[in-house]
C-alpha cells in the first residue's frame, strides 16, 4: 500500500493568523493616529481615552479578518488566482489601515538625523520606498528560514502546506541565507538612491554614505545572484532566465511607449533613477509571478476528460 | 508530460527532499515535476530512470500516449 505524505489536516492553523496579527501589531506600533481620524471619532461620540487604543488595534483586527476572508476566497483556486486574490486583498486591507494610522512615522525623522532634511516623497520615491520595504520584509523572512528552518516556514506560510514542501534541509538553509543577503542589498541600494533623490543637504559625508551604501548594497545583490545561480538546478535557472526575459521584454515595450510619449511632450524625460527603480520593481514582480508556480500547497491530481 | 514520480517515491517512503538529494536537484524541482508543472531535461529524466532502475517510459509518458492508451 502506497501512502502519500498528507497535507495538514487542520486547514485553519493558528500560526499564520498569529504571524499576521504580530506583523499588523508591528505596523501599528510604528504609526501615529491621523488627526482627521481622531476628530471624526470624537465627533462620532467615541470617548477620548479610547480613540488611540482603538486606532492602534484596528490594523490588527482588519489584517486578521482580511486574511481569513482571503483564505476563504482563495481556497480551491490555482496558484495564480490565489496570488491575485492575496495581492488584491492586501491592497483592500491596506486602504483602511492607512486611514487609521500614519505608518512608519518615526522613520523619516530618524533618517533625517543621518542625512539632513529630505524633500517630500514623489511618486517615484514612494515606489522606491515600497521596493525597499518589500525587499527588507522578504530578507527578514528568508533570514528567519535560514536561521530556524522548517518551524519558520510553518509560521510564515500563509496557506496550508504539503508536509513535504516545508522540509528545509541544511543545504537549503544556506540558499535562504544567500537570498536574504541579496534582498538586504537590494533594499539598501534602492533605499539609498531614494535618500539621494530626496536629500537637499549638500554635505560630502552624506553623499559618500549614500554612494557607499549603493555600492555595497549592489555588490551584495550581485554576489548573491551569482552564488544562487551556481547553486540553482536546471528548473530554478530556467525560472531566473524566464523572469529576466519577460522583464527585458516588458522594459523594452515600456521604454518604447515612454519614448513616444516623451517625444509628444506628454511625460517628463526618463532619468537613470527612474529607470533603475522601474527595472527593479519589474524584475521583482515578474520573478514573484513566475515563481508562484513553485507552489507549496498540496498537489492536486489534474482531472482530464476521457 | 505525465509521470509516476510521486508513486515511485512513496513506494520507497522518500520525501521530496530525500529524492532531491538523491538526484542533486532542489526540492522545488521535484515538486514541480510531480505536479506536472515542469518537464525535466533528458539528462535529469535519465538520472531519475537510473535511480528507480526503470526505463524512462515507465516513469514518464506524454499526453498523446496517455490519450491513446485510454482509447
Amino acid at each position: 500500500m502506497v501512502s502519500f505524505p498528507t497535507p495538514s489536516k487542520r486547514p485553519w492553523r493558528i500560526a499564520p493568523v498569529m504571524t499576521i496579527a504580530l506583523s499588523a501589531g508591528f505596523l501599528s506600533v510604528t504609526g501615529a493616529p491621523f488627526s482627521k481620524m481622531v476628530a471624526r471619532l470624537t465627533a462620532a461620540g467615541v470617548p477620548a481615552p479610547w480613540i488611540a487604543p482603538l486606532l492602534h488595534a484596528a490594523p490588527i483586527v482588519i489584517a486578521v479578518l482580511g486574511y481569513i476572508a482571503m483564505r476563504a476566497l482563495a481556497d480551491g483556486h490555482g496558484p495564480r488566482t490565489r496570488a491575485a486574490i492575496y495581492a488584491l486583498g492586501g491592497g483592500v486591507i491596506g486602504f483602511p489601515i492607512a486611514f487609521c494610522l500614519d505608518l512608519f512615522v518615526g522613520v523619516t525623522p530618524a533618517l533625517e538625523r543621518l542625512t539632513g532634511p529630505l524633500h517630500e516623497s514623489g511618486k517615484l520615491d514612494i515606489a522606491a520606498w515600497a521596493i525597499t520595504g518589500l525587499s527588507l520584509f522578504y530578507a527578514a523572512a528568508m533570514a528567519a528560514i535560514a536561521g530556524f528552518g522548517t518551524p519558520a516556514v510553518r509560521v510564515l506560510a500563509a496557506e496550508k502546506t504539503d508536509t513535504d514542501c516545508i522540509d528545509v534541509r541544511a543545504r537549503d538553509r544556506s540558499t535562504y541565507a544567500t537570498s536574504a543577503v541579496g534582498l538586504l542589498g537590494q533594499g539598501a541600494f534602492v533605499g539609498a538612491l531614494a535618500v539621494a533623490h530626496q536629500s537637499s543637504a549638500d554635505v560630502t559625508v552624506v553623499r559618500i554614505g549614500v554612494a557607499l551604501t549603493v555600492i555595497i548594497g549592489a555588490g551584495a545583490f550581485a554576489w548573491s545572484s551569482w552564488v544562487l545561480w551556481r547553486q540553482f538546478d536546471e528548473m530554478l535557472r530556467r525560472t531566473v532566465v524566464e523572469a529576466y526575459a519577460w522583464s527585458g521584454l516588458l522594459a523594452t515595450v515600456g521604454c518604447l511607449a515612454w519614448a513616444l510619449l516623451e517625444s509628444l511632450a506628454l511625460v517628463p524625460a526618463l532619468t537613470a533613477y527612474g529607470a533603475i527603480v522601474t527595472l527593479v520593481a519589474l524584475q521583482t514582480f515578474v520573478t514573484l509571478a513566475i515563481s508562484s508556480n513553485l507552489t507549496m500547497t498540496p498537489a492536486r491530481p489534474k482531472v482530464r476528460a476521457a | 508530460m505525465k509521470n509516476r514520480l510521486r508513486v515511485l517515491r512513496a513506494e520507497r517512503a522518500w520525501s521530496q527532499a530525500d529524492l532531491a538529494e538523491h538526484l542533486g536537484v532542489s526540492r522545488q524541482t521535484i515538486n514541480a515535476i510531480e505536479v506536472e508543472k515542469y518537464d525535466p531535461s533528458l539528462p535529469l529524466a535519465f538520472k531519475i530512470a537510473r535511480l528507480f532502475a526503470l526505463p524512462i517510459e515507465q516513469i514518464f509518458s506524454d499526453d498523446q500516449a496517455a490519450a491513446k492508451a485510454v482509447e
